[in-house]
């Protein structure tokens, strides 16, 4: 049963790859309250105008990459738990963000529907401050 | 061959030449010695006769397995014994000459180039000429009336000149002839170890153009597998908004195929529930998207395919533009956005080519000109139709090649860039495979603004004699 949309968490989706953000809107329409970015320097704009409870980034983009936006969105609204997206986990830069907690989730491209939904379950939770029912759904993977 | 047969071999011509060469010598001139004292001291003919007989049938003797000595060892036992008795007998009869310094100075000779013969130690030529003066000092103490001390002394004198001249005659043979033959057979040796590394270079060269070729495919698969992956990920989360759509509208489709006209109410209450018109759109729209990501896909594999198209050893005839094309295409995705690829091609006359070589040279040179101009600017490539050949040229507008590193541009191994970045035989490998074309790869000295590397191959309408490897 989806939950009211008040309730909903709020999810900045940031991708340079205009499918992958219709993608996303597309499948987690009825999750959660989404909305795209296709830049970092846009992402950042949207966070300071609205609380999101968590941000989820693509890695590989031109100009500013989706760590350096994950830094700059920790500086700018702490609030916002960070999930990265690649499709290199094991790229040096991607594990050391994992490690310090700048990402607080790793996700693997291609993502998957459930997986990723227990993910940004996880984080929004936190973000809200709620109780974790079961397995800590924000662990890296 | 091991240094120190060959050397043996060397003596043993040398020697049983020189041997023999004595052997006559005596065996001709004691006969003469024994005829001149018939006619000038015939006191001296009949004590002395016998002896000196015996010496030249020693020597004689001696000539023919002398001659067949097939060791240097069988050889030195034969011609010793033979020289030694003959000069122990000339030793011998000195005290008893007259004339003795004329004679004196010609058995010199004779000691002299016998102990000169052997390739021996000193020790040895100074072990034949001690005992060849104790003869001459034993002839001169058993008949002490024959001659006065002077004699003895000019005996003494001849006969260690002569010793002292046959030493360094062997220590020169010993010494340098040695040291000669030896340089020249570590010469020898030296040579074939050079073949031999020359034939290793060639092969460790063909094997780095093969490993720059992998770790240039590896960069661009790294950046492939980006461009893959994006599609991908729309595929695969689509394809269950899809089903999913289609499911829940078949679901009221098979409801309303069968529903009576009073159902009609309730039907309209489920698609409203359903939002039929938002499903069917997200349905329409993630197909869509699918749609799109496969051309994606698609569009990758035809560039990957026309880049390594024609890998095999042959050459082909065909348009050097096409693999430039699919080259350009590959690389000009994932750049960044400040970053333009321009490509500007003629149409270029059919040639004979190996695509798959030209085509890494193509990828070396446009993908260090991005590499040169870092997060924004320009690259350039064109290509036209020149007296016979065709120029392709790369020009970017990266900080371009300092003067003091343009001298060391095609080196292998000479790179800028950081470890991981590149191995640097790009521009060596290159360098190669234009030449092996028959073309020449240089960096336009005149182009101020960046880098701009000019290929120029010739128009071929069948391969080189020497076909590109």
């Amino acid at each position: 049963m989806p939950p009211p949309a008040a309730a909903k968490p709020t999810v900045l989706v940031v991708d340079d790859d205009r499918a992958n953000l219709q993608t996303f809107r597309i499948v987690f329409r009825d999750a959660y309250a989404i909305t795209l970015a296709a830049t970092g320097e846009e992402a950042l704009q949207v966070a300071e105008a609205g609380a999101f409870d968590v941000a989820f980034v693509d890695y590989a983009m031109p100009g500013m990459n989706g760590l350096e936006v994950l830094r700059r969105l920790q500086a700018a609204c702490p609030a916002i738990r960070r999930a990265v997206v690649t499709g290199y986990a094991d790229l040096p830069d991607i594990a050391a963000a994992s490690a310090s907690g700048l990402a607080e989730a790793v996700v693997i491209k291609p993502w998957d529907r459930s997986t990723l939904r227990r993910i940004l379950d996880g984080l929004a939770r936190s973000a809200r401050g709620e109780p974790e029912p079961g397995e800590r759904g924000g662990g890296a993977e | 061959m091991d240094v120190a047969v060959s050397w043996d071999e060397s003596c043993l011509a040398r020697e049983r030449w020189e041997g023999t060469i004595a052997l006559i010598l005596t065996g001709t001139l004691v006969p003469a010695w024994i005829a001149f004292d018939v006619l000038l001291e015939p006191d001296w003919v009949r004590p002395f006769a016998a002896m000196r007989l015996v010496a030249t049938a020693v020597v004689w003797a001696a000539f023919w397995p002398v001659r067949r000595a097939r060791t240097l060892r069988s050889l030195r036992a034969r011609l010793l014994p033979a020289l030694t008795w003959s000069g122990v007998t000339i030793a011998l009869m000195l005290p008893h000459v007259g004339h003795i310094g004329a004679y004196l100075f010609g058995f010199s000779l004779y000691f002299w180039g016998t102990g000169a013969i052997f390739s021996w130690p000193a020790g040895c030529t100074l072990a034949f000429f001690t005992s060849l003066l104790g003869a001459a000092s034993a002839g001169f103490a058993a008949w002490p009336a024959r001659r006065d001390a002077g004699d003895l002394v000019m005996a003494g004198f001849y006969l260690g000149s002569a010793a002292v001249a046959a030493m360094m005659m062997t220590v020169v043979r010993r010494r340098m002839v040695r040291a000669e033959f030896e340089t020249s057979d570590e010469l020898a040796r030296r040579g074939a170890e050079v073949a031999r590394a020359l034939a290793q270079l060639r092969d460790a060269q063909a094997r780095l153009v093969a490993s720059e070729k992998l770790s240039a495919l590896g960069r661009l698969l790294a950046g492939l597998s980006h461009e893959i992956n994006n599609p991908l990920n729309v595929l695969h989360n689509n394809l269950d908004v899809v089903r999913a759509s289609v499911a829940r509208l078949a679901d009221v489709a098979s409801a309303a195929s069968a529903a009576t006209p009073d159902a009609v109410q309730a039907l309209r209450a489920r698609c409203a529930e359903l939002d039929a018109a938002r499903v069917s759109r997200d349905a329409l729209d993630a197909a869509e998207l699918m749609r799109a990501a496969m051309d994606r896909v698609r569009q990758v594999h035809a560039d990957l395919r026309a880049f390594v198209r024609g890998d095999a050893p042959a050459p082909v005839a065909g348009d050097v533009g096409a693999g430039l094309r699919a080259t350009a295409a590959l690389l000009s995705r994932g750049l960044p956005a400040a970053v333009r690829l321009e490509l500007e091609l003629d149409a270029l006359p059919t040639t004979t080519f190996q695509p798959g070589q030209l085509n890494q040279v193509w990828h070396n040179l446009i993908q260090n000109a991005i590499d040169a101009v870092g997060d924004a600017g320009r690259v350039r490539v064109t290509a036209r139709a020149v007296d016979g050949a065709i120029e392709v040229a790369i020009a970017d507008t990266g900080p371009g090649v300092a003067p003091e590193l343009r001298p060391r541009l095609f080196e292998p191994f000479f790179t800028t860039k950081g470890i991981g970045q590149g191995t640097g035989l790009g521009l060596a490998v290159s360098y190669q495979i234009v030449e092996r074309h028959g073309g020449t790869l240089q960096l336009d000295p005149a182009h101020a603004e960046g880098a701009r590397f000019v290929v120029r191959v010739p128009v071929l309408s069948r391969p080189r004699a020497a076909a590109p490897r």
